[in-house]
């Protein structure tokens, strides 16, 4: 189907939606947390993802295997390069999730679309990751936690959050995602708060990541150019190091200069990294010289 | 333990000349046929180039590499049709490990689709083997199974397995090199039912294994967020939908939905075809 069909047939099915992305999209790349929550206010987010289940409900019905895109806790109800807006449930079958606190490195709008009463408890992450500060206390105090109606929100950047849903009539909370700050996403234990694993902000990095890994393994020299390109292009941080990883096995006269460059990164980790390998190559040529 | 084909090294085949051979000669709804195409799988893994080829050409455009593939990151799909397709699955080592659920290690699973298997690259994933009869249980929570143990495999270059859906149930270990194996898996019927993750010391089903953003999350959904046009089709999927924990969720929105016609909602649910349905009726509409 042509991309302009699918954009028709959506706009006819989820019209609420459409208006939404649509006002979403309009936003500058800068757009500050409070120019991406004003549409968020100004919509009925009830309505609208009223009217998207429901057309994913005809989805289902006209054809059983129909997949909603997401995880096992989400429904993604719809994701570009800038946004991502996802259905999270916490009840039944996701119990697992009050178990954990998810560090987002995103700025993130969570929302209680059916006006239950549940609390966000937020807590500070480092920056970095791997560590939660301010422990044990929430990092905002109680009332400001509670999510009291329709279109009420906080931003949530660099922090950890777990939704406390114990007392709300329905467990579904729904997040905006901006992606302006990419990174990886950090998942911390409840009790103890010591982080549990890292995975990426979505899979489609990770899985360029071990695609990337799989051509250092193979020694498959044919991919350096592309893995090259990576190295310097990947909105991913961890990708563009696994990428220098890489380059030393499939191309080592690339391995300078994207070292040099890394050495650059925007990315903390990724600089750090780099300068390691750089001491250590000029210790390896010090050595033999 | 699944099957053990035993083949011997053939001449490489190009992946399109496997496609072409699966499309013309094997049919993917009889268990035989695929069988019998072991050997062709197995050459097809005596072809050292062919994944990275492909993964190169995909990643010239990483943003839309892999885009129509809805699995988790550690799996590949380079072929797709209606009843078949050939997914890569690739495996971490421990020590390099930043989320071990990525790659499901340590989880004892059933799946709910026949695969046909073969090692490709690196030692291979350890796994830990049992077998069940999938058709004599409901898939409730906590529900006693019987397993038996079928032992421990390594999945090395040129070993082929076959997969039974609801029979065969692994634990994945991470292998001692970064591994890669190649899939040709099947859809055949039961596709539609859940995967379970097993309490293999106490013989138990522990949890289903959801499709992601699966029918029954929208339904779990619908159930705080729906309005009044959705009501009729949670109704006809209670009923019509092919799988039984889809039609149990309906349900269990209903439930929420239309709590002035509960009596009704649990007579239909009592009289469905599937134990599983009728199960979950009876601990919501009793209560």
């Amino acid at each position: 189907m042509e991309l302009e069909t699918i954009e028709q047939a959506a706009h006819t099915k989820t019209p609420l939606l459409t208006r939404l992305v649509s006002e979403l999209s309009r936003l500058p790349e800068d757009a500050t947390g409070d120019q991406i929550m004003q549409p968020l206010r100004q919509n009925n987010l009830g309505a609208v993802l009223a009217q998207f289940l429901s057309a994913e409900l005809r989805n289902i019905k006209a054809d059983p295997e129909y997949i909603t895109p997401g995880t096992d806790s989400e429904l993604i109800v719809w994701a570009n390069d800038r946004f991502a807006m996802m259905l999270r449930m916490f009840d039944g079958f996701n119990e697992k999730n009050g178990d954990l606190i998810a560090g987002l490195g995103a700025d993130v709008h969570v929302f209680n679309p059916t006006g239950s009463r549940a609390s966000v408890p937020c807590f500070q992450e480092s920056l970095a990751g791997g560590t939660v500060e301010d422990r044990p206390s929430p990092l905002r105090p109680a009332p400001a936690l509670c999510i009291p109606a329709r279109g009420f929100t906080q931003v949530a950047q660099s922090s950890g959050i777990v939704p406390d849903l114990e007392n709300a009539v329905a467990k579904v909370l729904f997040f905006v995602f901006s992606r302006r700050n990419r990174s990886t996403v950090w998942i911390y234990e409840r009790q103890s708060l010591a982080p549990a694993y890292v995975s990426a902000t979505n899979s489609q990095w990770s899985r360029v990541g071990l695609a990337v890994r799989l051509f250092a393994e193979m020694r498959y020299a044919p991919a350096a150019v592309v893995v090259d390109n990576l190295a310097a292009t990947s909105p991913e941080h961890f990708v563009r190091w696994e990428c220098v990883r890489a380059l030393a096995r499939l191309d080592s006269s690339l391995v300078e200069n994207a070292l040099a460059r890394a050495s650059k990164d925007q990315h903390s980790h990724v600089r750090r990294a780099a300068e390691r390998a750089i001491h250590n190559l000029q210790r390896i040529n010090n050595h033999a010289s | 333990m699944p099957l053990e084909l035993a083949t011997t090294p053939g001449a490489p085949v190009e992946f399109s000349d496997y496609i072409a051979h699966v499309r013309g000669e094997v049919d993917p709804l009889d268990t035989d046929s695929v069988l019998a195409s072991a050997p062709m799988l197995r050459r097809l893994a005596e072809n050292r180039d062919f994944l990275a080829q492909i993964m190169n050409e995909e990643l010239k455009n990483a943003s839309r590499f892999q885009a129509e593939n809805g699995y988790s990151a550690q799996s590949l799909v380079l072929h797709k049709s209606e009843t078949w397709a050939v997914r890569v699955n690739l495996w971490e080592t421990a020590d390099r490990l930043k989320d071990p659920r990525a790659f499901s290690y340590g989880l004892p699973h059933d799946h709910n689709f026949d695969f046909l298997t073969v090692g490709y690259w690196g030692d291979g994933y350890v796994s830990e083997n049992w077998e069940y009869d999938g058709a004599h249980i409901d898939g409730l929570p906590d529900e006693k199974v019987a397993l038996s143990y079928a032992g421990r495999r390594t999945l090395a270059p040129g070993d082929i397995l076959f997969y039974r859906k609801a029979c065969d149930i692994h634990t994945v270990y991470p292998p001692s090199r970064f591994s890669v194996s190649v899939n040709m898996t099947l859809r055949g019927s039961g596709y539609l039912q859940p995967q379970y993750i097993f309490d293999t010391d106490h013989q138990r089903v522990q949890a289903p294994i959801y499709l992601q953003g699966s029918a029954r999350m929208v339904l779990e959904a619908i159930r705080s967020l729906g309005n009044e046009d959705s009501k009729d089709i949670v109704d006809w999927i209670s009923t019509g939908h092919p799988c039984r924990h889809t039609r149990a969720a309906a349900y269990a929105t209903l439930y929420e939905l239309e709590p002035d016609d509960r009596a009704a909602q649990g007579r239909r649910a009592g009289a469905d075809g599937s134990g599983y349905v009728r199960a979950m009726a009876k601990r919501m509409y009793a209560g």
